[in-house]
């Protein structure tokens, strides 16, 4: 198969309707599933254990922890004990996790502290949040627009926005939950769009010479090597890392590395090609 | 033609090299490790502090027959006996019972004693709204770190602890900064003159010799207010405190007041008074705190009966020391009525100094000849005074942060231990293998894209420049290294590889075979991509560093120094290297029949750069890989790639115009 075939065999309306399909599916699935807030947007429970000589195993501790809460947990140990920090609770798995401490680790009831531990990105932060990723699309919007011209500068937002709607619906499917790293992770996205359009904006529109559909399929090689390796990369780490937010980060920057080259295979390249074959027919109708 | 003529190519190996051992210091120790970059809490682990804020929920049962305004009048004495703020949450008709939001350490006596008949207190439950409890984050962290860019992590635990977490921090400055309401008091003669309410503003801290100052401006009222309190008291104290534990008792082993000259305790009125020299004359000043000796591990018959007698005005007790320097007895005789408080000696501290930060003294200047006549104005100056002159400073930035970042109820230190990493002891393991399978698969996919060794390896090397040149920056910039740092040098590792896959891509395959454009123009051409990518990045960094926070900022902030780095760097000295690697493998060179007969020197002088006889101009791509054998090349002045260009056709024209 050849790597130019959506250009070159679809009509502008099938290939415009994939991309536009598949972000409308995901934000149902968005919408019927719910995106999983993570701990940094909805905050989580705090098991606080001190005062040990010896602390037990963390991997024991998490294990015994996720099998009796079903939770994803952290331990991490502390000078004279324990932290374990996992999704929010309710009184009675707290009394549980706390029985079970007390039974199968011999820890007294006194050493153990268990509290509501808030959320680290306050509501204000969160508009915070959106403000930027509305700033950070204009910005490059803009900036695009001042140095190519308009149809870039579209293809790039459109793009942009509809990798962050493919990013939102992968973590919904995939369950990875939205916490500050995946935030990072959507705003390298956006930016990472650029190198695409920057790419497919000076094939196809300055002093491309050859035929648009050839242009297109030569700078969607490129992106093709880039997405590639950018994915073999990353989900080798997200397979090897044991970091939580480490894994959330990649898996994110996963997510937006196929939502970016699907999108712009068949989104961001026609935007462009429709404006030059536009400008052909321009071009034929003066001459004539 | 050599890969390293340029300046921007010699440099680039030489600060990469500084770079490396920046980052390393081989000279502290010869192991691998990032000893220049300032490791966070996620990597190195570090100190986690757990704060409790003294804000409660007060229930009453109202007993007041009269039920007109009870409420009020309840908030009104709580707030006039306590000295602090409360506020009406709740009033239940049915069973007269009214919850209050009270600020300030409380016990049942003192509340009881507060509420002066009115009512009885039924519970007393620590408890912070949500918002407050957000808006304390936000002072605590503007507090210590205003930049949001230390890792310093603070989230509320509960309804009223905060926990602290980080790494590289001073923990006595950190506790210093963290453990203040920031309540000012300005007391003349045991008189409370003015407070928070008095400061109009407060200048950054500035350091004079050994003495640092954090210059206040008074309101009209307070300035006022101060002229008339300080008429006619000439050479008397002016003593400045900060959250001065009114409410508490301070207990102190009477042995450490041996050798101490300028500060004694005196019986009769259960402080400490300072001694001082004024103008002709030795003159004293009472500590406006309570305070009992422990005299040989025991309490005085007079101490413990002022300790029961004060149980229902004060609520706890301040230890000048640790547990283990009291005994059994005394402290069994204060857990009867008080909560402990412990503040122990800090290294090389002095009695005065420590008795001074127990009681929030922090400064006791004396009441100058020309302000007890009247010459007082809204400047106010007062110093500052550490054992050495950084010291002085650190306390001055200490007040004047606590005092801009005030805190509506106080807060103390409940808890401090040291923690591990979280990413876990086996990050480091993980990530080097991770690292390593990634740039396996890397450079077999750069090798099936480009089926050249030295191209795939070229990017690979640079990828990793631009990671090494990235943590230099991050050094430099003293941002400490954690997710957020890992990301933005995942951003910048991932923008390189995408723009170096560009560039390499657009000087083999950029523009149509029939071109016949030089090398150089197509580098131009590729840099021209990556300049608009990168700049289109650096500015959308720049925005997020600005508008973000915490995480989001450091992310920023290493995005942008790395593609600023990019930019003016490693982009320009990898497209000459690219054709360094091109130009050096004959099946690039162009088909050259043509070339030779056809090529016109551009019409325009003035834009010709000096032509370079000695180098070959090439035509690269090639649509037709064959190898052919290839006729000499023709000695044509090359045409420099920095330098704007364009194409020429076969027929020695431009190509089809720009549509643009």
């Amino acid at each position: 198969m050849k790597i130019n075939w959506p250009p070159q065999r679809m009509k502008n309306r099938s290939m415009m309707a994939i991309p536009i399909a598949v972000a409308a599916i995901l934000l149902i699935a968005m919408l019927a599933f719910g995106l999983p807030m993570g701990r940094d947007f909805n905050g989580g429970t705090l098991v606080m254990v001190r005062g040990l000589e010896d602390a037990p195993d963390p991997i024991h501790v998490r294990n015994q922890v996720e099998s009796l809460t079903g939770f994803s947990v952290d331990v991490r140990e502390t000078s004279d004990g324990f932290d374990i920090e996992m999704d929010l609770m309710n009184v009675e798995l707290e009394s549980q996790v706390k029985r079970a401490l007390v039974s199968q680790l011999s820890i007294s009831e006194s050493s153990i502290m268990i509290g509501v531990l808030g959320p680290a990105v306050s509501s204000t932060q969160v508009t915070e949040i959106i403000t930027l990723g509305i700033g950070a699309l204009i910005a490059m919007g803009v900036i695009i627009f001042i140095f190519r011209r308009r149809t870039a500068a579209t293809a790039a937002t459109v793009t942009a926005v509809l990798n962050t709607i493919g990013i939102l619906g992968l973590m919904t499917i995939f369950r990875v939950p939205l916490n500050l790293s995946s935030i990072i992770g959507i705003l390298i996205m956006l930016t990472f769009v650029l190198d695409v359009d920057a790419l497919l904006a000076y094939r196809l529109l300055k002093g491309a010479v050859g035929s648009p559909k050839e242009n297109a399929g030569e700078a969607m090689k490129a992106n093709l090597a880039m997405s590639a390796i950018a994915a073999a990369a990353l989900l080798s780490m997200a397979l090897l890392i044991g970091a939580t937010a480490i894994k959330e980060l990649v898996l994110t920057l996963v997510f937006g590395v196929i939502a970016n080259f699907a999108n712009t295979w068949f989104l961001g390249i026609l935007l462009i090609m429709r404006h030059v074959e536009r400008k052909k027919v321009v071009n034929y109708n003066v001459s004539v | 033609m050599s890969a390293f003529k340029t300046r921007r190519a010699k440099l680039l190996p030489i600060i990469v090299l500084l770079s490396i051992l920046l980052v390393w210091q081989p000279w502290v120790g010869i192991e691998p490790a990032f000893r220049g970059v300032k490791m966070d809490s996620d990597f190195a682990g570090g100190t986690q502090m757990v704060f409790e804020l003294q804000a409660s929920r007060v229930t009453v049962q109202i007993t007041s027959e009269n039920l007109e305004n009870v409420t009020d009048e309840i908030a009104s004495a709580l707030e006039t006996s306590l000295g602090t703020s409360t506020r009406l949450v709740s009033y239940e008709t049915a069973n007269r019972q009214g919850t209050f939001e009270v600020y300030g350490y409380l016990t049942e006596p003192v509340v009881q004693k507060a509420l002066e008949g009115l009512g009885e207190v039924v519970s007393i439950t620590p408890y912070l709204e949500d918002n407050e409890l957000a808006q304390v984050v936000l002072s605590l962290r503007s507090r210590i770190d205003p930049y949001d860019v230390m890792g310093v992590k603070i989230r509320p635990l509960g309804q009223n602890l905060m926990v602290f977490e980080a790494a590289n921090v001073d923990l006595t400055r950190a506790i210093d900064l963290l453990s203040r309401q920031g309540k000012l008091e300005i007391i003349v003669d045991n008189q409370v003159i003015i407070g928070n309410e008095a400061i109009q503003s407060i200048s950054d801290a500035v350091s004079l010799t050994n003495v640092a100052y954090a210059p206040l401006i008074l309101t009209e009222n307070a300035t006022e207010t101060l002229r008339q309190a300080v008429s006619g008291k000439v050479n008397h104290a002016l003593v400045v405190y900060m959250d001065r534990p009114a409410n508490a008792i301070l207990v102190f082993d009477n042995r450490i007041m041996n050798g101490s000259e300028e500060i004694a305790y005196d019986e009769s009125t259960e402080s400490f008074f300072v001694t001082y020299e004024a103008t002709f004359e030795s003159s004293v000043f009472h500590i406006s705190v309570s305070a009992v000796p422990s005299i040989e591990g025991q309490f005085s018959p007079a101490s413990s009966a002022f300790l029961a007698n004060q149980k229902s005005e004060k609520t706890r007790v301040i230890l000048l020391g640790s547990l283990e320097d009291f005994s059994q007895d005394v402290i069994g005789e204060i857990l009867i009525n008080y909560e402990i408080v412990t503040v122990p000696r800090r290294d090389g501290e002095t009695t005065i100094d420590w008795i001074f930060r127990a009681c929030g003294v922090q400064s006791a200047p004396t009441i100058s000849q020309t302000m007890s006549a009247g010459a007082v104005t809204s400047d106010l100056l007062f110093p500052l005074i550490g054992r050495t002159s950084s010291l002085s400073l650190q306390k001055a930035q200490n007040f004047q942060k606590a005092l801009l970042y005030n805190l509506n109820c106080p807060i103390s230190l409940e808890s401090e231990t040291s923690i591990e990493p979280s990413f876990g002891a086996s990050f480091k393991s993980q990530a080097l293998i991770a690292i390593g399978l990634a740039f396996l698969w890397s450079f077999f996919l750069l090798f099936a894209a480009f089926s050249r060794i030295k191209v795939a390896l070229s990017i690979l090397v640079f990828v990793v420049v631009d990671a090494a040149l990235t943590i230099l920056g991050i050094s430099i910039f003293s941002l400490s290294f954690g997710l957020a740092a890992i990301a933005g040098l995942l951003f910048v590792v991932l923008s390189g590889l995408s723009q170096h896959i560009i560039i390499t891509n657009e000087m083999l395959k950029g523009v149509q075979p029939q071109e016949k454009a030089t090398v150089g123009w197509r580098t131009s051409r590729a840099l021209k991509i990556s300049y608009l990518a990168t700049f289109a990045a650096i500015v959308v960094s720049a925005l997020t560093a600005f508008l973000g926070f915490g995480p989001i900022r450091t992310f920023a902030i290493v995005a942008a120094v790395g593609s600023v780095i990019a930019m003016l760097l490693t982009r320009p000295v990898f497209a000459r290297i690219m054709e360094s690697v091109l130009s050096g493998k004959p099946k690039m060179s162009a088909p050259a029949p043509a070339l030779k007969q056809e090529y016109k020197p551009p019409s325009v002088p003035p834009i010709m750069p000096k032509p370079e006889p000695k180098q070959q101009q090439i035509a690269v791509p090639v649509a037709k890989p064959e190898p052919k054998p290839q006729p000499a090349p023709t000695p044509v002045p090359e045409l420099k790639p920095e330098e704007k260009q364009q194409p020429t056709t076969e027929s020695g024209t431009k190509p089809e115009q720009e549509q643009q």
